[in-house]
């Protein structure tokens, strides 16, 4: 494993390279695109687990954080969801450049899944999109944070509220009005992902889900696969619990 | 407007090093550290973000470097534990590791630690066994409760209808879940046997009277410590508690306290994440200044003492 800062002067991203196992060498490179707020925190140690599972099975792995988020340069107020789209461009074109693969693939969960298929969307070079409890509409997603928000008990009302400059406080992370604005733009129904192979995978059933299958279903190589898991990301855990759902971890490794 | 910057990764040991993040600046006079640990089994970034930003707020207004970095097993730095150590002796050897990895690289000969919850505890620890540790940052640590905060919780909640409806509710909640083993609540821990979702070990609470043997240790070090204390911690009702639970200890000018009765365990509220972080980089920078000043002072008195021998 291999940690470093790459990407704009001004705008340094954290990554961390899980080299393919020499053995079993694919050439192929796997980006990763994490979460966000208390989602990315409780996927951390799933997302390493199966980083190295991939790169036992010959891939090359990149994981990387957004700007503002993680180990990255900045600060949450300051970025759009279209940097962090960029951003996962950067993290693309590092790891062809250190790993020299010859095929690249996206791999994201919920928020994570968002953007990659976006990303996506404007690439020709992707070999496979794994997208992982997707959210599907960036507008969706903000929306039912701020019915969260609306319904909050007294108690969550410091950590859970939209404050007079509009940014939208939730369990601990800011989402500027920019960043919502532009997630409001985001909507995997509307994208075709350019990747030869795309795998929507999972862990509990619901509307959006079904309605981005019936939406890909059109596109050749598409599979969805429904493989039941814990799937509660964004919750305040005192005791600082992560999940690691294996079924998914074990079904993704496996497709891949 | 404080200085710009820097971060870069550290790689602490051999063969399997320690996975680490240095913020520092330009200006490397600083002879004094703060490392981060993590807290339970979430990575160095801390929760909300905190230790990233706290290491910048840091390192930007007072020029001393900071170092969060992961525990073996935890975050991004591989196991390595062997031989049976404990997870939190092995996290004591393991901060021992970084101060002389920052000591050897960066010239560094003070430390302060700072820990959250389960790094609280390490931090004291650590303190106890290395000389090098000038202070302590502690975040929720041990605290017992005491008559006032009895009183303080129980009667408040007597007469409360929101306690009683809480209560009711977890009363029948727990039937629910007895009655349901296989449901157990989405994210919660009340069921034991569930694979995919992991909690982090914590060690024994060693009891009041240990924790003040330790305090007492650490004021005879004279270590300078600062601990803040939540309001969604269930033991700790008001600000002066932890002088009154310790009351035997000898904190004398070492102690400073801080209570934030609304914020929660891990500062999801961004108006305490600001306090929190405006207190320890104003209470660091005040410990710099009596730590330089006392080296002045020092220094001085040799100086004149060596002049009055030569006259």
């Amino acid at each position: 494993m291999e940690v470093f800062f790459f990407g704009p002067t001004s705008s340094q991203l954290l990554g961390i390279y899980h080299p393919a196992s020499s053995e079993r060498d694919r050439y192929q490179g796997i980006v990763m695109c994490y979460p966000f707020g208390q989602e990315y925190m409780r996927a951390h140690r799933a997302f390493r687990q199966l980083a190295n599972t991939l790169a036992d099975n010959g891939y090359h792995v990149l994981r990387f954080d957004y700007r503002g988020t993680g180990d990255s340069a900045g600060e949450l107020q300051d970025v759009s969801a279209s940097d962090w789209v960029e951003d996962i461009g950067f993290a693309v074109q590092e790891l062809k450049d250190m790993a020299g693969v010859y095929g690249i693939s996206l791999l994201g969960l919920r928020l994570g899944a968002l953007l990659a298929g976006v990303a996506a969307a404007d690439r020709r070079d992707l070999n496979r999109l794994v997208v992982w409890d997707p959210v599907v509409s960036g507008r969706s997603h903000i929306r039912e944070l701020m019915d969260k928000v609306k319904s909050v008990v007294p108690h969550k009302r410091q950590s859970n509220f939209v404050d007079r400059q509009g940014n939208l406080h939730f369990n601990g992370f800011p989402l500027s009005p920019a960043m919502q604005r532009s997630l409001g733009e985001l909507d995997l129904r509307q994208t075709t992902p350019g990747a030869d192979q795309i795998l929507q995978i999972a862990s509990h059933e619901n509307e959006e889900f079904e309605s981005l299958a019936d939406r890909w279903s059109e596109l050749e190589g598409f599979e969805y696969r429904h493989t039941p898991a814990e799937h509660d990301w964004n919750y305040v855990d005192h005791v600082g619990g992560i999940l690691l759902p294996q079924p998914v971890l074990r079904e993704i490794s496996g497709w891949m | 407007m404080g200085m710009n910057v820097r971060e870069s990764v550290m790689q602490i040991g051999q063969p399997t090093p320690l996975m680490g993040i240095l913020t520092e600046t330009d200006d490397r006079q600083s002879t004094t550290a703060l490392i981060l640990l993590n807290s339970g089994i979430m990575h160095r970034v801390g929760s909300c973000r905190l230790s990233v930003r706290l290491a910048r707020a840091v390192a930007s207004q007072t020029g001393i470097p900071c170092l969060r970095f992961d525990f073996s097993g935890v975050g991004d730095s591989a196991p390595r534990r062997a031989g049976g150590a404990s997870f939190d002796e092995a996290a004591v050897s393991e901060v021992i590791e970084a101060m002389d990895h920052l000591a050897n690289t960066r010239g560094i000969r003070n430390f302060i630690i700072y820990g959250l919850c389960s790094g609280a505890s390490i931090a004291c620890n650590t303190a106890e066994r290395d000389s090098r540790v000038v202070g302590i940052v502690q975040l929720d640590g041990y605290c017992y409760p005491t008559t006032r905060a009895w009183l303080r919780h129980y009667g408040s909640r007597l007469f409360s209808t929101a306690a009683w409806r809480s209560r009711l509710s977890r009363w029948t909640g727990a039937r629910w879940l007895a009655n349901n083993p296989a449901q157990g609540g989405q994210g919660s821990i009340l069921t034991g046997a569930r694979k995919d979702f992991e909690v982090p070990e914590f060690a024994d609470d060693p009891g009041r009277d240990a924790i003040a043997v330790q305090l007492q240790n650490l004021m005879d070090k004279k270590i300078f410590l600062y601990c803040v204390f939540t309001g969604r911690n269930p033991h700790y009702r008001y600000r002066q508690q932890f002088r009154h639970c310790f009351h035997d200890v000898n904190f004398g000018d070492k102690l400073s306290l801080e209570y934030y009765p609304r914020a929660s365990h891990i500062f999801t509220e961004p108006a305490y994440q600001q306090a929190m972080m405006d207190g320890v980089v104003k209470w660091i920078a005040d410990l710099e200044g009596i730590r330089l000043s006392q080296h002045a002072g020092r220094k001085k008195s040799v100086k004149t003492s060596l002049r009055e021998a030569s006259t």
